[in-house]
């Protein structure tokens, strides 16, 4: 068969057969159209929930090692200034990972002597350089932040002292928790390079230290040094346990330098997503015990939003069998429909196939006519379906968020994937659905397809 | 070239129990060039014949050997290809492809054949101004009336140069002076190339013009009579 002129054939057929070539691949159009919609219009919801759930914090799991600094800082300032109180030494500690650090401590400051403002090496804890690895290590997170926690008494200059929680972190670490700032700034990038003795305040901090007047500007005492406070955060409360309002955070760095103490006691990590969180929660803390050596597990605690995760897995779940079921039935629906505009244009075309074959037509030469016919309707309407598909579900989102008040934008996501998922399985639907009247075509003796019609 | 049936047998089964016998114990022999034509009441089983000689279905018993060879060893393939090479038809009701112009209706069983594009389309004007319709070329079906529908489809059957041409009953939807005019057009080309035409008519007087006359009446050939 000479495929130029099949194609011409066929050409010229959808010029002079308006009527059901527009049918035909109207009937492509619609399924290409209904699988990209629901797509699109599902992912952008699955998306959104996603963001909201997000939003509560489902994407967030925090690491913490309950061996403190404080039991290892053995400096100059801790013994004039800095008096630990119960809480801030917890007994949860224990006797075998305290002995641990201490015994490597000493072995340490033997080597290298007196190392004031030269943060000591200890093992048996995390340190800047694990935090690389583990971010290297999960890249289903999207930040894994180091912080150190500390409890010192702080005081505003010429005040009186009150135990405080100084955290040591990142400008990411502010990030992940979501921490707003009512005055001032966050920390900055500098501040971290520079090991800059600035602090943030907690907004109960703050309100102690310097009631009502504004604290940006002032100076804190703590750790044996002065402080400037460049930034106050707004009221946040307890979240996962952790009490937001009472805390001070420093640089990380100006922290490790002002104690002499290169540890990460504490992980912030922000996951992609619910899922991805999930996965890091369970694999987070045997990558972080493996680097451990000897520490007793039950220091390390995870901490993560568990009902939340699991709540978010189903929901997530349930999105994508929708997703799966509508965009399944489209295409059935469309295929259905494809192969009966295709048993109708054999049928129509019967006495045509009979002349065919008078003339010397093989069976395979009707079959390929027929795919030939099948593949360019499945294309032109594919393609059409495409951006009417794509026009629809804006059209669809729009609506949906404005019946659903909650959600005041929902955006289709348009994946590549998409694309060629619908256009693939219409154009393999039209195939199959083109293959079969095609072989019942071949297949008629000729005189029968004579007869016909 | 040359065609024998030989205790040929064709029955339709309409159903498990109703079975019609088209044709019972035919034998036929037609050689190169003849020109035969086929009479009998409607319903004798002259279509089925013409289909049988022209590969367009098969015997339910016997054998039809077609240039020596027993066509029940051919494959639907090469049989296909013989249709295209060998054979031409001609129907009653033209049966032109409704939606291609004339030229391309001629041309269309050479695209089923190796050959260029420029040699079919120069073959097939060939064949339509043997017709006598060059001029209308790129004329529709619709546009043309039944003559000279006929003479697209006349030029179509012989645009290969078949061995053999089947006419059934090929002036039969038209008045007769145009049918007289297909069927002198017929025989001259057939005459020119050599093919051999077998045509069923009702015709008495196109019969008469046929050397050799087949007589057929309830699925039997009863008379089988050569002009001198
Ligand atoms: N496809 C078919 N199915 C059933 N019966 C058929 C079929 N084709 C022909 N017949 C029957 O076979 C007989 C011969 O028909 P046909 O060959 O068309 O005769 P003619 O062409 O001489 O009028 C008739 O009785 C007709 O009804
Ligand atoms: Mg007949």
């Amino acid at each position: 068969m000479d495929w130029m002129y099949t194609t011409g054939a066929l050409l010229r057929d959808m010029q002079t057969n308006r009527l059901r070539r527009i049918l035909s691949i109207l009937g492509v159009v619609i399924g290409t159209s209904a699988v990209i919609a629901s797509l699109a219009v599902l992912e952008g919801g699955r998306e959104q929930l996603s963001l909201h759930l997000e939003r509560l914090g489902v994407n967030m799991v925090f690491l913490e090692d309950r061996l403190r600094p404080e039991t290892v800082i053995t400096h100059e300032y801790r013994r004039d200034q800095v008096t630990l109180s119960q809480e801030a030494a917890p007994d949860s500690t224990t006797a075998k990972g305290r002995i641990l650090v201490k015994r490597r401590m000493a072995e340490a400051s033997e080597s290298s002597g007196d190392s004031e403002n030269v943060p000591v090496p200890i093992h048996g804890v995390l340190r800047m350089r694990d935090v690389s690895a583990l971010r290297a290590r999960f890249p289903g997170a999207n930040m894994i932040e180091p912080v150190m926690t500390h409890w010192s008494d702080v005081a505003q200059a010429g005040g009186s002292p009150f135990g405080a929680r100084i955290e040591g972190g990142t400008p990411a670490g502010a990030v992940v928790r979501d921490l707003q700032i009512t005055e001032g700034r966050h920390l900055i990038e500098t501040d971290i390079d520079h090991s800059e003795k600035v602090c943030v305040l907690g907004a109960e901090a703050a309100d102690k230290l310097f009631g009502q007047s504004a604290a940006v500007g002032r100076t804190v005492s703590m750790l044996g040094s002065r402080w400037r406070v460049v930034g106050v955060l707004a009221q946040k409360g307890t979240m996962m346990r952790f009490d937001y309002d009472r805390l001070i955070i420093v640089p990380i760095t100006s922290l490790q330098e002002r104690t002499g103490v290169d540890m990460v006691n504490a992980l912030l990590i922000q996951a992609r997503d619910g899922e991805a969180a999930s996965r890091i929660r369970t694999e987070l803390k045997a990558e972080v015990l493996a680097r451990l050596h000897g520490r007793d597990p039950e220091e390390i605690r995870i901490f993560c939003q568990d009902d939340l995760v699991a709540q978010y897995g189903r929901t997530m779940s349930t999105f994508r069998i929708l997703t799966i079921s509508i965009a399944a039935f489209s295409l059935l629906v469309s295929g259905i429909g494809i192969m009966n505009i295709m048993l109708v244009s054999v049928r129509e075309r019967t006495r045509e196939i009979g002349v065919w074959k008078a003339v010397g037509a093989t069976d395979a030469d009707v079959l390929s006519f027929f795919l030939a016919e099948s593949v360019l309707t499945c294309v032109l309407g594919g393609t059409i379906g495409i951006f009417l598909g794509v026009l629809l579900a804006s059209e669809a989102s729009g609506f949906v968020a404005n019946s659903v008040s909650e959600m005041s934008t929902w955006t289709p996501v348009f994946h590549p994937v998409f694309f060629g998922l619908s256009l693939g399985t219409t154009i393999l639907v039209g195939l199959l659905s083109g293959i079969f009247p095609a072989i019942v075509a071949a297949h008629l003796e000729p005189t029968e397809a004579l007869r016909y019609g | 070239m040359q065609l024998e049936l030989t205790g040929v047998e064709k029955t339709y089964n309409i159903s498990d129990s109703v079975k019609v016998p088209a044709l019972s114990g035919i034998d036929l022999r037609i050689e190169a060039g003849e020109f035969v034509s086929l009479v009998g009441p409607s319903g004798c089983g002259k279509s089925t014949l013409l289909s049988i000689l022209g590969l367009l279905t098969w015997p339910t018993a016997g054998c039809y050997s077609f240039d020596g060879r027993d066509t029940r060893t051919v494959s639907r393939r090469d049989q296909a290809r013989w249709r295209g090479d060998a054979i031409g038809f001609i129907f009653q009701s033209y049966n032109l492809l409704p939606r291609e112009s004339a030229w391309r209706n001629v041309m269309f069983p050479l695209s089923f054949r190796a050959n260029t594009r420029s040699t079919r389309k120069t073959a097939a004007m060939h064949a339509l101004e043997a017709v006598g319709l060059a001029h209308r070329a790129d004329h529709f079906p619709s546009q043309m009336s039944g003559g000279e529908q006929q003479r697209v489809a006349v030029a179509r059957a012989l645009v290969n140069r078949p061995r053999l041409l089947i006419a059934d009953e090929p002036t039969g939807n038209l008045d007769s002076a145009t049918g007289k005019e297909i069927l002198n057009l017929i025989m001259r080309l057939a005459t020119e190339y050599g093919t051999a035409v077998i045509m069923a008519t009702h015709d008495a007087s196109v019969a008469s013009r046929a050397r050799r006359k087949v007589t057929m009446s309830d699925g039997r050939i009863i008379s089988d009579a050569r002009k001198e």
